[in-house]
């Protein structure tokens, strides 16, 4: 097996394996998640089909991504600051790969059950329009695209940032990372809503292809950034 | 098996040098590691011992100097790595994985081709077969550094790195670690590079030793060589006549050459200049000290290493 995909199986293997936090984000997904979408289905239940589509577009959108991009947030500190903690990342940097495949291996181990997390919580989201409508409602294909394309991609984006942080940094700064993300996610959620709620993003073929090649292009960025990484700094930063 | 290696080098470190925060940390290091020899690295906390281990692995960067690993600098050189096994501080081991997924895992990175095979033998080799599927989060101490040693050797290195592999084992499991590093010189030619504070064990594994104090080699020699060159031996008289000790310390000390003295339960011990030895006991005899034993030892490491420190501090 190619060893990226050993460290991405080891680091799904680990969270699979971690209840306490996979129970965190079920109990964050549920009660958040919960909380936002019910409102917003509940508001245009009595509308006609496309009324009730466009709101799950809507809601999808931003919810599907930003709380896919969160659950990468929970999940990559395990992965990344919780080998600095630990110090087996010393014994990993000891090992033949390359630092860029130990970080490459690492996203996308964090990836996989994040935006298993996110397509879940879109599942979740049909299902509760399904139940509150008395007719089938299925987002729009451009919708079905943006979460296959999109949202995967910008939480690849979101974990790869994440991970080049927490190896570069020390924990004082990794914990004032940490605060600015938290600030940061409630910011989206808001910006994203009200955006979305006046109509100012409109989900559209065009929007979707955008957002895609800007995620590309950020993925690269992040990805090259990662040759300023070196074991020193990793080492160094260890507490 | 002591001192059974050819000269061929594994390890070359020459007149290395770090920094950190502008305090120097290792003041240019110089010394070479030959194949399958247990090379013994000794200092106190803060003399520079992890950070020439983490240099020689590539995990820090030298200011200047060079520390080489089969002649190459592990900082680069990724198929140099997978020719190195290492036991650091931490064990490299995920306490939510079983002791069978962490070797998978380490083996799978370094591409084992007998991979299953070599999972069982080295569960048996460190007789942690029946806890094969037990979580390493619940191991002792021990165990888990008997695992870890065993995630070290699984791809067969060729020279393996051991920071402190007994530290926080009982006496038993320190045996028990101590007789592995000897097979795996011995049977498996294996080179072991041993830092530890353990100087006892390192007398009775290590071909070699360097001591390290502040930031410098402060002597590198075989063990044998280190006692025998020290020029000072200890004593232990044994008298027939307790009540003698006074004046034979009245007699002792006016011969030059002495520099301890210290009552036993059935004399005293001496720590004398080898060339002393003798005077000493004749002026005792001359003195009338009615002396029914001698016995003459060779200084242990831990004396060598005390002396280096004291003559430091």
């Amino acid at each position: 097996m190619n060893p990226i995909l050993v460290v991405a199986k080891k680091e799904m293997k680990q969270i699979a394996k971690n209840r306490s936090l996979i129970i965190g984000i079920v109990l964050f997904m549920g009660v958040f998640g919960g909380m936002t979408s019910i409102g917003a289905i509940m508001s245009v239940i009595e509308g006609d089909a496309e009324t009730i589509v466009s709101a799950l577009d809507s809601l999808m959108m931003y919810l599907v991504l930003v709380l896919g991009v969160f659950s990468g947030y929970f999940l990559s500190s395990q992965a990344f600051l919780g080998e600095k903690t630990e110090g087996t990342i010393e014994t990993l940097l000891c090992s033949p790969l390359p630092l860029r495949d130990i970080w490459l291996g690492k996203v996308i181990g964090v990836m996989i059950p994040s935006y298993a997390i996110a397509l879940l919580i879109a599942v979740i989201l049909v299902a509760l329009s399904n139940t509150a409508a008395d007719f089938l409602v299925l987002p729009s294909v451009v919708m079905m695209v943006f979460v296959l394309l999109v949202v995967p991609v910008y939480i690849a984006c979101a974990i790869g940032i994440l991970g080049f942080v927490q190896l570069l940094l020390g924990m004082k700064e990794n914990r004032i990372i940490n605060i600015v993300v938290i600030i940061g996610f409630i910011a989206a959620i808001s910006v994203f809503d009200s955006l979305v709620t006046e109509g100012l993003i409109v989900i559209s073929a065009l929007v979707v292809g955008v957002m895609f090649m800007l995620g590309i292009l950020l993925l690269g960025v992040i990805g090259s950034m990662t040759r300023i990484l070196n074991r020193e700094k990793i080492v160094t930063t260890l507490p | 098996m002591k001192g059974s290696y050819n000269m061929e080098n594994v390890v070359s470190v020459s007149n290395l040098k770090k920094t950190f925060d502008k305090k120097p940390v290792l003041s240019g290091i110089t010394f070479d590691v030959f194949r399958g020899e247990i090379f013994g690295f000794l200092g106190p906390n803060g003399s520079g011992k992890t950070t020439t281990i983490r240099i020689l692995l590539g995990l820090l960067r030298p200011d200047s100097g060079s520390a080489l690993v089969f002649e190459q600098s592990l900082e680069t050189s990724d198929k140099t790595r997978a020719r190195v096994g290492v036991l650091l501080e931490n064990n490299g081991l995920f306490d939510k994985l079983t002791a069978y997924e962490n070797l998978k895992y380490y083996g799978e990175l370094y591409g084992i081709p007998d991979i299953e095979e070599r999972i069982v033998e080295m569960l048996e080799f460190t007789d942690l077969t029946s806890r094969k599927d037990t979580l390493v989060g619940t191991f002792s101490t021990g165990m888990k550094r008997k695992l870890g040693i065993a995630r070290a050797i699984l791809h067969r290195p060729e020279v393996l790195f051991l920071d402190e592999p007994t530290s926080a084992l009982d006496p038993e499991a320190q045996k028990m670690v101590r007789d592995l590093i000897v097979h795996l010189s011995g049977d498996e030619s294996m080179t072991v590079f041993l830092s530890t504070h353990n100087l006892d064990e390192v007398q009775k594994i290590c071909s070699r030793v360097a001591i390290l104090h502040g930031g410098r080699i402060k002597a590198l020699d075989s063990v044998e060589n280190l006692r025998k060159n020290s020029g000072v031996t200890n004593v232990r008289i044994t008298l027939s006549d307790l009540n003698q000790i006074p004046e034979a310390f009245s007699v002792v000390s006016k011969t030059p050459g002495v520099s301890e003295f210290n009552e036993t339960e059935t004399g005293f011990s001496l720590t004398l200049s080898d060339s002393f030895a003798s005077p000493v006991i004749s002026r005792l005899c001359s003195a009338g000290i009615s002396i029914e034993e001698v016995v003459k030892d060779r200084r242990s490491l831990e004396d060598i290493y005390i002396e280096i420190m004291k003559e430091e501090a």
